[in-house]
């Protein structure tokens, strides 16, 4: 692990206490549902976190495996609602198939399998695979810890910030139909604070800052998109959450949905312009 | 001593292909004599409510089953009697009290995992519900009946179904009742109906078209 990986880790530590205590003294001074809410979305923070520093200690492997696991959690979730019924057996196995792929760099197979599989498959059923698998299965085929941590960093931070900055001052939904909490406000504030992290953190990546912007810019922005395609679907489903896996946030694909679209976007931009 | 083994792996399996976990409104569950009274869609049930339990509970629960089915087959025998100690029930008895065996257990001190439908439903509503589980509740007044609603097994491993597909399962287990002392078997029957019916989700679904 890099010098700058634990500069990272440790600020992510700093700021999962100083987000602790402010949780526990909102709780206590002015409890409701919704600092109840807050805490167990912070809890969870710590999970997720120390499960993510820990795959990146281990190294290439276990960021496959992670997200091989993640990749199933998600898959199962959207499976589970899915209208168009229950699927084969062998639908699952998209999962191993396709991160060997990615593993053993077969990159037609890996590029080219899923996206051909939609000519013999529902739509939804389909999409659910494109999402969950073919999306997500592009965060470890960065290959480099640095760029994984970069991108999962960027993306989650602008999910947390829009949070916050709806939270805070949102008053304009986007969506109204799609999703109620989803505010002006918060894309904009939450974007922009992101992108802020993002070129900060610009050293992580192979571009110099104002590279690192824009890069950072796209991203967020195919991670609200993400997570607006995937409301609308659970509007579709008629479900709240994916899932309840993860306590305070729903389920897995609540969780992942930014970097499904996030991932293979940063991806391509990576390779396009890394000379 | 395999058998421990065995079951443990099949527990861990339902976790990996359901995520079988509980939801409990009201934790004051302490470890007294139990009836769990749930839904029956899927041979999955009984092992998802294992997984579901906390291991401390789970050690003297045992799943209450058709002899004439789980009988048949060597394997499918072992694994019912030895590794789930499932209490079989003859359906087709011709004997005054075909439950005798679930008596049994309850005397010894067993909790039992009950599906009151009598077999597998389609993922719908409820089947009428087979007075069973009230002979036991006026038998054992002390042993708390707790109805649990099991969400989505029918879409993993529905009827007929050879293979599991992966889903999102989900119990929701509700307060204990039991036998007031002067109820019939229709009221008791209607009553333990509305409290499992009340823990249904509002999104459950039952098994789409294939």
């Amino acid at each position: 692990m890099t010098q700058e990986v634990q500069t990272i880790f440790g600020g992510l530590f700093v700021v999962l206490v100083l987000a602790s205590a402010l949780g526990w003294w909102l709780h206590r001074h002015r409890p409701s549902p919704a600092t109840a809410n807050l805490n167990s979305r912070i809890r969870a923070w710590w999970v997720m976190i120390a499960v993510g520093g820990l795959a990146l200690v281990l190294g290439r492997y276990a960021l496959f495996g992670l997200f091989a696991g993640l990749s199933w959690f998600a898959l199962r979730e959207f499976a589970a609602s899915d209208p168009a019924g229950r699927p084969g057996a062998w639908y699952f196995a998209a999962v191993p198939a396709q991160f060997a792929a990615v593993i053993w760099d077969w990159q037609w197979v890996a590029l080219l399998l899923i996206p051909l599989a939609g000519f013999a498959l529902p739509r939804q059923r389909w999409l659910g695979l494109l999402l969950c698998v073919y999306g997500l299965s592009f965060v470890p085929a960065l290959g480099q810890v640095e760029l994984v941590l970069y991108l999962v960093l960027v993306v989650q931070a602008s999910d947390v910030l829009q949070y916050l900055w709806g939270r805070a001052i949102g008053r304009h939904a986007i969506a109204p139909r799609i999703s109620p909490s989803k505010t002006v406000e918060g894309l904009v504030g939450g974007v922009a604070s992101a992108t802020v992290l993002g070129t900060w953190l610009y050293y992580l990546t192979p571009f110099g800052p104002l590279g690192a912007m824009s890069l950072s810019l796209l991203i967020t922005s195919a991670g609200f998109l993400s997570g607006l395609l995937l409301s609308a679907l659970k509007r579709q489903r008629k479900i709240k959450d994916w899932g309840t896996v993860i306590t305070g946030h729903g389920g897995v694909l609540d969780r992942v949905d930014s970097l499904c679209l996030a991932a293979p976007v940063f991806y391509w931009m990576v390779k396009a312009f890394w000379r | 001593m395999i058998e421990k083994q065995l079951k443990a792996l099949a527990l861990w399996a339902a976790r990996w292909i359901t995520t079988a976990h509980g939801h409990q409104p009201g934790k004051e569950s302490a470890a007294g004599q139990r009836i769990y009274c749930a839904n029956h869609t899927s041979h999955l049930d009984a092992v998802l409510l294992m997984a579901a339990l906390p291991h401390r509970l789970r050690q003297n629960t045992r799943p209450v089953a058709a002899a004439d089915y789980w009988r048949a087959g060597g394997f499918r025998k072992y694994l019912t009697e030895r590794v789930f100690r499932t209490v079989l029930i003859d359906r087709d008895s011709s004997d005054l009290n075909p439950l005798g065996p679930a008596f049994q257990a309850l005397r010894q001190g067993d909790s039992l995992i009950f599906f009151p439908e009598g077999t597998r439903g389609c993922g719908g509503s409820l089947q009428p519900l087979k007075p069973g589980i009230y002979f036991l509740a006026r038998a054992f007044p002390q042993v708390q009946i707790v109805p649990v609603w099991i969400r989505n097994a029918s879409r993993v491993l529905p009827k007929r179904a050879v293979f599991p597909v992966p889903g999102t399962c989900a119990l929701h287990f509700g307060a204990p009742l039991s036998w007031d002392g002067q109820e019939d078997a229709a009221a008791f029957l209607s009553r333990v109906r509305i409290t499992m019916e009340s823990l249904r989700q509002p999104n459950d679904r039952p098994n789409g078209p294939r």
